[in-house]
């Protein structure tokens, strides 16, 4: 157990170590200016400054991106819902969710701030238009596979369309919602972080900003590394969360 | 008074497509089943016969005639259950949750649901598993939760359609022997009405009383007998003279019936 432990994290940690080290001593032996790169020493100097305002800032970017995030878990699975509920509103809807995976959500965060103001709501949007495109596509495949055998069954027994919705589509599509979910999850991170470069006066973007005029690369790089942890931890509980749920039954968790 | 339900077909036909390209997947067939007996489908793949299989479940509509199902002594729509080729279980739900399930969208209550299901598990021998989930299980025993599944609602007809094509030999002659327990057991007051699709002419002939050979696409009959063989049937019966003769029988009639699709396809 400890052993393979080892194995997987190890290997990760060495090569880590390594990359930090060569960059801590191109920059300390002069080839490379601190203001280029800083050294990995000061970013962690600067995650563990006293009074710093990274972490609060991290706290706030999580909160509007697990919001944002949850808005678009439900309001993308609603999306597949109705997408999935008649041809004719497939066929008048579709096309505009593509948009919301083709459109650079830079390009319309200032928009979002003339609509929103400066804050967590513009922020918490512009997370959920980042990450729900993959919530509905996935949903909607889900939804469209049902086992038509199973659907013949629910119809025999007199099944309802709530009922079929409840106990036999939503469920059916559940593996795949859960991929969206777990693709969702690094995206919406993605998107507060945008919102936040543009429309906020908080959170890592807002940080990054800042320092950026005052010419602190070390902290740059340190709201970097907070949002791609915080983005990690993100997709980590997601897949914990799938795996809990779908231990008994799919084939992609239960190591069949 | 038979409680039973009996399947009358009319002049059946069903045509899929439209006006450009048509395929008559059942072309005028009219049969009669009697409350509570024992039917089989024999005939080469692909020819129609879970077509009208759905027709009696009232999953699909004939494009012409007429499908009947009529009680002597009730008014109400007899209860139906239909067994799929493969066991089609929820995998999401234990085997007790899928077996339930039938009742469940009926509506009926927890408690009562949870008896009847308990009962129709003991039934295939599957209660030490009933709390297990269809991916730990194995081939065999899914089928027997359709199967539990199927039985759970009482149902005054029941449909099969190749349920047990893709299993192998002995667990299939297993199901065989227990479907037709299961069926006699309910024999005389509440007669279960059942038609039963298969590949297979030693299945038919086995289980069935009555077997109905249909040709190749569109589905004609061109056999409907009784078999002449002993109404309790048990394993000695598949080495019995009067069991080789009456597959040799309805042997004859499917070989005739694929020949003429080799004709067919050969036009």
């Amino acid at each position: 157990m400890i052993r393979k432990l080892l194995a997987n994290i190890l290997p990760p940690v060495l090569t880590l170590l390594l990359v930090a080290g060569v960059a801590e001593a191109v920059v300390s032996l002069g080839y490379v200016r601190e203001f280029l790169l800083p050294k990995p020493s000061s970013i962690v100097k600067a995650l563990l400054e006293k009074e710093t305002d990274l972490w609060p800032a991290l706290w706030v970017t999580a909160r509007s991106a697990i919001e944002g995030f949850a808005i678009s878990i439900v309001l993308g699975i609603v999306i597949a819902i109705i997408l999935s509920s008649s041809k004719w509103l497939r066929a008048a809807l579709m096309p505009y969710t593509i948009f919301f995976q083709t459109v650079p959500i830079i390009a319309i965060a200032p928009m979002l701030v003339i609509w929103l103001g400066f804050g967590p709501p513009t922020v918490r949007t512009a997370a959920c238009i980042a990450s729900i495109f993959p919530v509905i596509a996935n949903t909607y495949a889900g939804l469209s596979s049902v086992d038509p055998a199973l659907r013949d069954m629910f119809k025999l027994y007199g099944a309802g369309r709530i009922s079929t919705l409840l106990r036999l589509s939503l469920p059916f599509a559940l593996p795949q919602t859960l991929t969206g979910i777990k693709i969702a999850a690094g995206l919406a991170v993605i998107g507060a972080m945008v919102g936040e470069l543009v429309g906020s006066f908080g959170g890592l973007g807002s940080v990054i900003e800042v320092s950026r005029t005052q010419l602190r690369n070390d902290k740059i790089f340190a709201a970097v590394l907070l949002s791609s942890l915080f983005g990690l931890a993100m997709f980590l509980s997601v897949t914990l969360v799938a795996r809990l749920t779908l231990r008994h039954w799919h084939a992609s968790e239960s190591g069949r | 008074m038979n409680r039973g339900f009996s399947i009358s077909l009319d002049r059946v036909s069903r045509v899929f497509g439209d006006a450009t390209s048509r395929t008559i997947a059942v072309n005028d067939v009219s049969l009669d089943f009697k409350a509570g007996s024992f039917n089989s489908f024999v005939g080469p793949s692909g020819c129609g016969k879970s077509t009208l299989l759905r027709i009696i479940a009232g999953l699909d509509v004939p494009t012409s005639g007429r499908c009947e199902l009529r009680s002597e002594s009730q008014n109400d729509r007899p209860r139906l259950a239909y067994v799929f080729q493969d066991a089609h279980l929820l995998p999401w739900r234990s085997v007790m949750g899928n077996v339930e399930l039938p009742l469940q969208l009926q509506g009926m209550s927890r408690g009562r649901r949870q008896a009847r299901a308990a009962d129709a598990i003991a039934r295939v021998g599957l209660t030490d598993a009933a709390k297990r989930y269809p991916a730990q299980l194995s081939g065999g025993m899914r089928m027997r939760v359709s199967l539990a599944r199927a039985l759970v609602s009482q149902p005054d007809i029941l449909l099969l359609d190749e349920p047990f094509a893709a299993l192998d030999e002995i667990t299939r002659q297993e199901l065989d022997d227990e479907l037709l327990t299961i069926w006699r057991a309910g024999s005389g007051d509440a007669a279960m009405t059942v038609v039963f699709v298969t590949h297979s002419i030693a299945e038919a002939a086995y289980l069935s009383e009555r077997v109905v050979v249909f040709s190749a696409r569109p589905a004609r009959i061109t056999l409907d007998r009784v078999l002449d063989l002993p109404e309790v049937r048990s394993a000695e019966l598949r080495t019995d003279a009067a069991f080789a003769r009456e597959s040799r029988l309805l042997f004859d009639a499917l070989r005739a019936s694929t020949k003429s699709l080799d004709k067919a396809e050969l036009k």
